[in-house]
């Protein structure tokens, strides 16, 4: 059995309408991220909690809405999971520290200096800046009958374990703290948890899983995932430009990053969710789409002593379409497996699948329109500009 | 065959001999049945043991449990007290996991002010995270002495005897037949090193003196108590390794807890000591409730050298002035009598009282290594300088959903394999059926590898193990590729696939090597089950490549050896 016998497909005299196709898809997704105010990332990334809770029946996504409601997360998004409706995934992001934290520092406040009548004015949620080295705090401004030295307060407040980074005395009734983030969010997960079983009294709850992220491990691993994406996109430029050439490397690299800017793209576009998980699909994408390239690259080089005498473009396409039928035959088995999991994986493997079938066609059609056009592109750059030079020799 | 072919099959032999054998355990322990299981863990417990460590093993979140990540808040502590800051944290963390009761806890530092603790299993995050919460307590406490211990021992046989009688030996049979002999003291008492304090006995009584002398056959109905402890030669009882579940859970029962003084209670020694006769055992320890000095009051602990001998160490502590005149009053009534140090409920080591303390600066002397000194000042200061912890990160996963998950992505894969293949066999007929084969190796040796490597199976890494089923085959299909053009090139099939292989080998291994670049920054970047994801990817791909260009083309050889007018591709 044959798919392919010989094409003769001109990959390479198309490459102009695939780059417009491509810039589109690419501006399509930046537009809609940049209009819903960023990609939609995970409670993992954004920081917060997530409970997947399972009633013994279903129950109405609306019940659980309104004891949410109750419990003060009106801001809660609720998905249903899995079919039944007796499922629930629940996200409550970017919890406020403030409140916890102003019972904190009344309850520190009050054991070093009792009798003060202490009070808290305002508070302010410092969100952590991982690029100047700040953690994260918040910032809480307090009145009392007097306030007492700040710095015998503050000595006898470290001693019973609470923690201060900061202390001044604005006036002789006021004064500021700062101290770090406590970690309300792990509270949440525990509230939630209490309110939906005093309110569905009949029903038996079964938390499946649960997720509580801080602020600043979030933006950690935003960081980690970025790493990971660029350490290994400037690895594979290392490892082609060694292997192959520098206009190779680069072609490789720039598809690369065409098909990790698609599957973001559409993932913003379908309303999806980025976590971790994605993150490492896109990474797999990536791995994937320069296998592609490379064995096109590889008949390239092959190519290149074999047929010295034909342009560089009929080259480059007759490698293309030498390789097309591994390129689709690899394709298809990825694609069956990746099929399989999207709807046969569970709910958990399906935003995973999902950012994997997006890669598989983007990688392939990358590796096939996009790599070795822009090494033509390249070289085509260069030889217009030794033309340009000979003349004026 | 030829040399090369004879160099593939010996390596492929190997390959499949090893991975086999590293997957041996974990098919021995998915095939017993829990009876047979629960019949090993009480005769043979090293054995079942051994194979748990070498089994598969699932990741967090496929058996469910608990992983937190705590971050130490320093800001309240002086610079002195920062000093080993994260080192205290660990200690307190550590000791107070082990009352989880899960089976492999993993507790590690993660950079500067992090500690990572992994809970599989646990059913009670709640818990959990109470007591991970709670400050930590230090307390030196009186060890009561051999005549109260006695009595209370015989109080527990009467209460236990005439309470639960036969009900009390179902809860598990004792490995008896090996205790024999009441131990010689002399020789019970292990190298120095495995006790600390043990260079200060003094005057332990001999063996002969031993109100109970207690050689045991089997549970004894009549002495249900003592007669799972192994020796009562000082002031303190020591319980054979298998027996303690049992003895711990005697001693939760309501008949026991009326058996105990008002004023003590028993508690454990941290530390295992080996048994003359072979074996270990845990001492336990009868504990004052009233008679203790706190160790909130201590200032500051740190190794010293020993006076006595020079290569070892003791540990030298301050208390400030309140506890320096507690330490006074208590040491001061008690010469001669054991302390317990106690860190959270457990006995961290129990040093003998030579002399009143009167100033509140003592010592610890004992024949301790560098490092086992500055372990015992951590523990000390762990307990004097209570540091707080904020979670930072905290996912819990439900046993269900991981069984759920499992599941799921078994069935996708199978399902998948199976598509894969019919697909190979329909596209390049018997050739396919090589490259089926290969895929079978693949994922041998992957499990292989990753039971070898203790790698965890983990949810990413269930689809990372289907997404290689779909990916492994690519090394052969673009061998296969290759030959179909060089046979078009009318090529002799020996040559066609000699070309084929060896044509697409260097494409082979750029082609992989770059993916490999990927799941290395995966690896490296991501956290656990992501890690888990990446080890899956990284390993299959090597073991495809191992299979397509080493297993596969042996069989292909071997195959194309033999005359043919057409070549089944």
């Amino acid at each position: 059995m044959e798919f392919f016998h010989k094409t003769n497909i001109d990959f390479i005299g198309f490459r102009y309408k695939a780059f417009i196709i491509s810039g589109l898809i690419i501006v399509a997704g930046l537009v809609s991220a940049i209009s819903k105010g960023g990609y939609k990332l995970s409670v993992e990334f954004k920081g917060g909690t997530l409970v997947q809770v399972k009633f013994d029946e279903a129950v109405l996504i609306a019940d659980v809405r309104s004891s949410l409601n109750r419990a003060g997360y009106a801001t809660a998004e609720i998905q249903q999971y899995g079919e039944n409706g007796d499922e629930y995934i629940i996200k409550i992001g970017g919890v406020e520290e403030t409140n916890y934290a102003s019972e904190h520092l009344l309850e520190g406040l009050n054991k070093a200096a009792p009798g003060l009548q202490w009070t808290v004015l305002s508070t302010e949620q410092l969100p952590p800046d991982l690029s100047k080295g700040f953690e994260g705090a918040t910032m809480l401004s307090v009145e009392a009958d007097s306030i007492p030295e700040i710095e015998g307060l503050t000595a006898r407040m470290k001693e019973n374990g609470y923690g201060i980074l900061e202390a001044t005395k604005t006036t002789s009734k006021q004064a500021s703290f700062r101290i770090p983030l406590l970690g309300a969010e792990t509270k949440v997960a525990d509230a939630l948890k209490a309110e939906l079983v005093k309110d569905f009294p009949e029903r038996t709850i079964e938390i499946r899983r649960t997720e509580t992220i801080g602020p600043k491990v979030g933006k950690e691993l935003q960081s980690k995932a970025w790493a990971a994406i660029i350490v290994s996109l400037f690895g594979i430029l290392v490892y082609v430009s060694w292997r192959f050439e520098l206009k190779f490397a680069v072609g490789a690299v720039l598809s690369l990053a065409h098909d990790v800017l698609v599957t973001v793209g559409l993932f913003s576009i379908f309303n999806r969710e980025i976590s971790l998980f994605v993150v490492a699909a896109l990474l797999t994408i990536v791995g994937y789409s320069i296998n592609d390239t490379i064995v096109v690259y590889d008949r390239i080089r092959e190519n290149f002593g074999l047929r010295r005498r034909e342009s560089y473009e009929g080259m480059l396409n007759v490698s293309i379409n030498e390789t097309l039928s591994r390129t689709i035959i690899t394709v298809i088995t990825v694609f069956i497996v990746t099929m399989f999991l999207l709807f046969m994986g569970g709910e958990f493997v399906r935003d995973f699948a999902f950012a994997m079938t997006i890669g598989l066609v983007t990688g392939t059609y990358s590796s096939v329109f996009v790599a070795s056009a822009l090494v033509v592109e390249w070289q085509n750059r260069i030889t217009n500009r030794r033309k340009a030079a000979r003349p004026a020799a | 065959m030829n040399k090369s072919d004879r160099i593939r099959a010996i390596t492929s032999a190997i390959v499949i001999a090893l991975s086999l054998w590293f997957l041996w355990p974990t098919y021995r322990l998915a095939t017993m049945s829990k009876e047979e299981q629960q019949r090993l863990e009480i005769e043979n417990p090293e054995k079942i043991d051994k194979l748990h460590k070498k089994a598969l093993k699932l990741g967090l979140d496929l058996k469910g449990g608990m992983h937190l990540t705590l971050e130490i808040d320093d800001s309240q502590l002086k610079a002195d007290e920062k000093r080993d800051v994260l080192d205290r944290a660990l200690e307190i963390v550590r000791n107070r996991v082990d009352q989880f009761g899960v089976s492999e806890p993993t507790i590690q530092k993660e950079g500067t002010k992090r500690i990572i603790v992994q809970l599989p299993g646990l059913t009670d995050p709640d818990r959990a995270k109470r007591l991970l919460g709670q400050t930590a307590m230090l307390e030196w406490r009186l060890i009561r002495q051999q005549d109260e211990v006695a009595g209370v021992l015989r109080k527990l046989d009467e209460n236990m005897r005439r309470v639960s009688g036969d009900s009390l030996v179902e809860i598990g049979p004792a490995k008896a037949d090996t205790l024999g002999a009441v131990p010689d003291p002399a020789k019970s008492a292990p190298a120095a090193k495995a006790m600390p304090g043990e260079s200060l006995f003094a005057g332990t009584k001999g063996a002969d003196e031993l109100p109970l002398n207690v050689p045991l056959e089997t549970v004894d109905k009549t002495k249900p108590f003592t007669s799972l402890l192994v020796s009562f030669n000082r002031d303190w009882v020591l319980v054979r390794e298998e027996n303690v579940p049992l003895v711990r859970r005697m001693l939760m029962r309501p008949e026991a807890q009326a058996a105990m003084p008002k004023d003590s209670e028993f508690m454990w020694f941290d530390e295992w000591m080996n048994l003359p006769e072979g074996g270990r055992g845990k001492p336990l320890m009868l504990v004052a409730k009233d008679e203790y000095v706190s160790g909130a009051n201590l200032v500051g602990a740190e190794p010293q050298p020993n006076p006595q001998s020079p290569t070892q160490r003791s540990v030298a502590f301050t208390f400030n002035r309140k506890g320096g005149r507690e330490l006074a009053r208590f040491t001061g009534d008690n010469v001669g009598r054991f302390t317990a140090i106690i860190l959270d409920g457990k006995i961290k080591s129990f040093p003998v009282i030579k002399s009143k303390i009167p100033d509140g600066r003592g010592v610890i002397e004992g024949n301790f290594t560098d490092v086992e000194a500055r372990d015992l000042a951590i523990i000390l200061r762990a307990g004097a300088l209570p540091v707080t912890m904020f979670t930072r990160e905290e996912r819990t996963v439900g046993p269900s959903l991981g069984s759920d998950s499992i599941r799921q992505g078994l069935r996708a894969g199978l399902f998948g394999a199976g598509a894969v293949v019919i697909f190979m066999m329909v596209y390049y007929q018997l050739a396919g059926v090589i490259a089926t084969l290969g895929l079978v190796l693949t994922m041998v040796s992957l499990f292989g590898c990753l039971a070898y490597f203790g790698a965890a199976l983990t949810l990413p890494g269930i689809a990372g193990l289907v997404l290689t089923v779909g990916m492994a085959v690519d090394a052969n299909v673009l061998i296969y590729e290759r030959i179909r053009e060089e046979l078009r090139r009318e090529k002799t099939i020996r040559s066609a696939v000699d070309a084929g292989y060896g044509r697409a080998f260097v494409t082979n291994v750029d082609s992989n090597l770059t993916t490999l670049i990927t799941a290395i920054a995966l690896w490296q970047f991501g956290t656990g089950p992501i890690k888990g994801f990446a080890t899956t990817l990284s390993i299959g791909i090597l073991t495809s490549m191992f299979a397509a260009c080493v297993f596969c083309r042996l069989v292909f050889d071997l195959w194309v050896r033999r005359p043919m007018k057409k070549l089944s591709i």
